[in-house]
């Protein structure tokens, strides 16, 4: 089961994803609870604080706080939790910023709803047997 | 406009100097006794000095602010002193005429005006002296008078050009001053045009593209439901047309927006 927070300023996009990927996940043989939502940064950072998700999705661009920033605080208070991008801004830089602010993954807003499951899931992978 | 010269009385100054210097040159006395009917060598030493002095400006007047209490007793004498020079020409008073239209130039006006009257009450008595009454007075007030209106006259037209100059040098300025707000007008209106097309650009992340990845996970859900549960796909197919219905509306705005008011206004009617 992996408990996931979403991060965005808009609710429908925040209503879609709480309502595809609980779908996409058990397509994929996986199990994803959405434990909360929040609409900026500071409210993210409040919230993995209070909840410890074990993978936040959230939105870079956002009002009050942005995703980056938001980034940077969750990091520090919970270094393994799973920071996963998503944006409609896809040029390098944007991408480049995002993985230096403490994101361990980055997706376009446009992506299958199963290619977000994969990212999400991806650090759930048993690490491979040197021998 | 500058002048060619720059002095401050043009070439009627230097007319009068040659008919004064002519006449003093060759005149003879009509006293067939008077042994110097012509003296043009005494007459030569007070006309050289005046020719340099008027030649001085108006170099020595704007490097030597002070040149000028210098120059006006200076230039006075001398044409007075021609004046009591035997045999007693009549024309040296017009001398005066370019000295005048300098004090109008290079002192204040009560100065000038009344180094003016001064000039004219010494002409009408030097002559009055040297010609009898009658003859000095009648010779004097013609010159007094015809001297006063050549003055008069240069110093308006000088006063005109100075006016005419300014006014051109406003003119230039306000020119200068219109084209560079022309050119602030088209920065400004760049920046707003850029500053709209961002809040544009703003507007269509904020809105229209977010409402269409919306959409796009709605369009999943339902695909995925029709195999796990078909009876949820109605309030999701629900909840997707009433997405796309917004999705319109938000484009509908912003092409509003971005029609010209011309444009606007025909649609309306």
């Amino acid at each position: 089961m992996i408990r996931l927070l979403i991060v965005d300023d808009i609710a429908q996009v925040r209503q879609g994803l709480r309502t595809v990927l609980p779908l996409a996940a058990e397509a994929a043989g996986l199990q994803i609870e959405i434990v909360g939502e929040a609409k900026d940064g500071a409210q993210a950072v409040e919230l993995a604080a209070g909840l410890c998700p074990d993978a936040i999705l959230m939105d870079l661009e956002m009002p009050v706080m942005d995703g980056c920033t938001a980034a940077r605080l969750i990091r520090q208070q919970q270094p393994t939790v799973r920071l996963v991008a998503l944006t409609v801004h896809t040029s390098p830089e944007v991408c480049a910023t995002a993985l230096a602010a403490g994101f361990d993954d980055f997706f376009e807003k446009g992506t299958s709803a199963h290619s977000l499951v994969e990212g999400i899931a991806r650090w759930n992978d048993p690490p491979t047997p040197v021998f | 406009m500058k002048e060619k010269t720059g002095r401050s009385f043009s070439w009627i100054g230097f007319v009068l100097y040659a008919v004064a210097a002519l006449r003093a040159l060759t005149y003879r006395s009509p006293n067939p006794l008077d042994s110097q009917s012509t003296n043009p060598l005494a007459h030569t030493l007070f006309l050289a000095p005046i020719l340099l002095l008027l030649l001085s400006d108006p170099a020595l007047f704007r490097r030597f602010p002070g040149y000028r209490w210098v120059y006006f007793p200076l230039q006075a004498g001398l044409i007075q002193g021609l004046g009591l020079v035997p045999p007693y020409q009549d024309t040296w008073g017009i001398l005066y005429v370019a000295v005048c239209i300098q004090a109008f130039a290079y002192l204040p006006a009560a100065w000038a005006l009344g180094l003016s009257l001064f000039f004219a009450a010494s002409l009408l008595t030097t002559l009055t002296l040297t010609m009898g009454v009658s003859v000095g007075l009648a010779l004097g007030l013609t010159v007094v008078a015809g001297s006063a209106l050549i003055v008069s006259n240069e110093v308006i037209f000088k006063q005109a050009e100075r006016d005419r100059r300014e006014s051109q040098r406003l003119l230039t300025e306000l020119q200068k001053a219109t084209q560079q707000l022309q050119v602030y007008t088209a920065q400004v209106e760049e920046i707003s045009a850029a500053q709209e097309r961002n809040r544009l650009a703003h507007e269509l992340h904020d809105s229209v593209s977010q409402t269409v990845f919306s959409i796009s996970l709605m369009a999943q859900s339902v695909r995925m439901l029709l195999e796990k549960d078909p009876a949820q796909v109605g309030p999701q197919l629900q909840a997707l047309q009433e997405l796309t219905g917004g999705a319109l509306a938000q484009m509908r705005s912003l092409i509003q927006q971005w029609r010209p008011p011309a444009e606007k206004h025909d649609l309306q009617t």
